[in-house]
């Protein structure tokens, strides 16, 4: 890591007050479209003036996806990302149908009929896209699944009570920052009975950026959190990548586009066998990320030097 | 050595595909990461849920005393010991 550069685990969120997330709660959930936009483009208008690190990293980030980029661009890059919190907040507010989550010709009926047959699975999404609404319609009991399962978020908490109290997420999240042996008991009991993990596997957490995994990504050696792929082999669960992509880059849209892929890598064999997939399920991963990033540029929200 | 203990070498082995060691070549007091027997925080995790399958047993108590436990062949079977006299105590 570069001398000056800040861990993104040690920043601290930007809207962080109650009252921000209440105020933005608000207008998610009941402004219309329009004025959505609208005040998204003027709020962003302030952050982006503000946050002089968070454009560098746009501007990096967007050069390697489309070799160049101008100030206009990342400006856009963080009006997707105001949209992509107020959307989280519509998420969370239950108005969403199951409907307005596009599901394509993929791995799809795979998972459901998996999860019907009382079979968990781990899930490894990203910060691309807007996850929350696969987490929230699958927390909110919204699914194509005939049968209830529970869906187990690991994240890192010292940044989600707060979220999970104004947003109302009725879910009970693992600590990333100290998952343990404990969490793996757990784990492992619930996905055997037919439960869901789902896990960012595009942050390395507070307390393991020693343990990482360098990747080729978007054409330079990145940083993957290795926690995240070696609990896919002590889990012993198959794998599926997970990634939830807004239609429209730069507008408040009521919908999604999810996809899931299934992952090559088979966590079945023997200990040893497992243990070598780490690394190859680490880039499987980075693949499929690396194929949407270059889909949806906009829809990055990782706002730091992602190579550092 | 205790029979427990030689369950346990046993099953960490077995867990964890050590070819070359045998049950004697590891000592009871002895770390089991990083110096000792050099696992890592991989290993970690698949042994757990081996010692689930194996023992019954959990860990679900504080991190401080499931970190114990780990230290080394001795501490893991006082922790399995003393789950299972709790069991049985009611």
């Amino acid at each position: 890591m570069a001398k000056n550069s800040v861990h993104w685990a040690d920043k601290k969120e930007v809207a962080v007050l109650s009252w921000q997330l209440r105020f933005t709660s608000f207008v998610a959930c009941h402004f219309p479209v329009f004025l959505k936009n609208t005040l998204a483009m003027a709020i962003t208008a302030f952050y982006f003036a503000t946050m002089k690190k968070e454009r560098e990293a746009s501007k990096d980030f967007l050069k390697k996806c489309r070799g160049k980029a101008s100030l206009l661009d990342s400006y856009k890059h963080f009006l997707s990302f105001s949209l992509s919190l107020m959307e989280k907040f519509y998420c969370w507010s239950g108005v969403p149908a199951i409907s307005q989550i596009e599901t394509q010709q993929d791995d799809m009926d795979e998972l459901c009929k998996r999860l019907e047959d009382g079979e968990g699975c781990l899930m490894i999404c990203s910060h691309l896209g807007n996850i929350e609404y696969l987490w929230s319609s699958a927390a909110l009991g919204k699914t194509h699944v005939k049968r209830k399962f529970e869906i187990y978020p690991i994240a890192d908490t010292a940044i989600t009570p707060k979220q999970n109290n104004v947003l109302n997420r009725n879910t009970k999240t693992i600590n990333a920052n100290s998952i343990g042996i404990e969490e793996i008991a757990l784990l492992s009991e619930k996905l055997a009975t037919g439960n869901v993990a789902i896990v960012a596997g595009d942050r390395v957490s507070a307390n393991t950026r020693n343990r990482t995994i360098p990747v080729e990504f978007l054409g330079k050696d990145a940083s993957f959190p290795m926690g995240v792929f070696a609990l896919a082999c002590a889990l012993k669960v198959p794998v599926y990548f997970v990634f939830a992509l807004r239609e429209k880059d730069l507008g408040f849209s009521s919908g999604c586009k999810m996809h899931i892929h299934k992952a090559n890598c088979s966590m079945h064999g023997s200990y040893l066998e497992r243990k070598r997939q780490i690394p190859n399920l680490a880039k499987e991963f980075a693949k499929f990320l690396e194929y949407y990033c270059l889909k949806h540029p906009m829809q990055w929200y990782n706002f730091y030097d992602f190579w550092a | 050595m205790s029979d427990l203990n030689i369950k346990i070498k046993e099953m960490i082995i077995k867990a964890l595909e050590l070819e070359d060691i045998a049950p004697a070549d590891i000592d009871d007091c002895a770390p089991l990461f990083g110096e000792g027997l050099g696992l890592d925080s991989i290993d970690a995790l698949e042994l757990v849920i081996a010692i689930k399958e194996e023992f019954g047993v959990s860990f679900v108590q504080n991190s401080a005393e499931t970190r114990k436990a780990f230290a080394s062949v001795n501490a893991l079977a006082e922790y399995i010991n003393s789950v299972k006299k709790g069991e049985n105590c009611g």
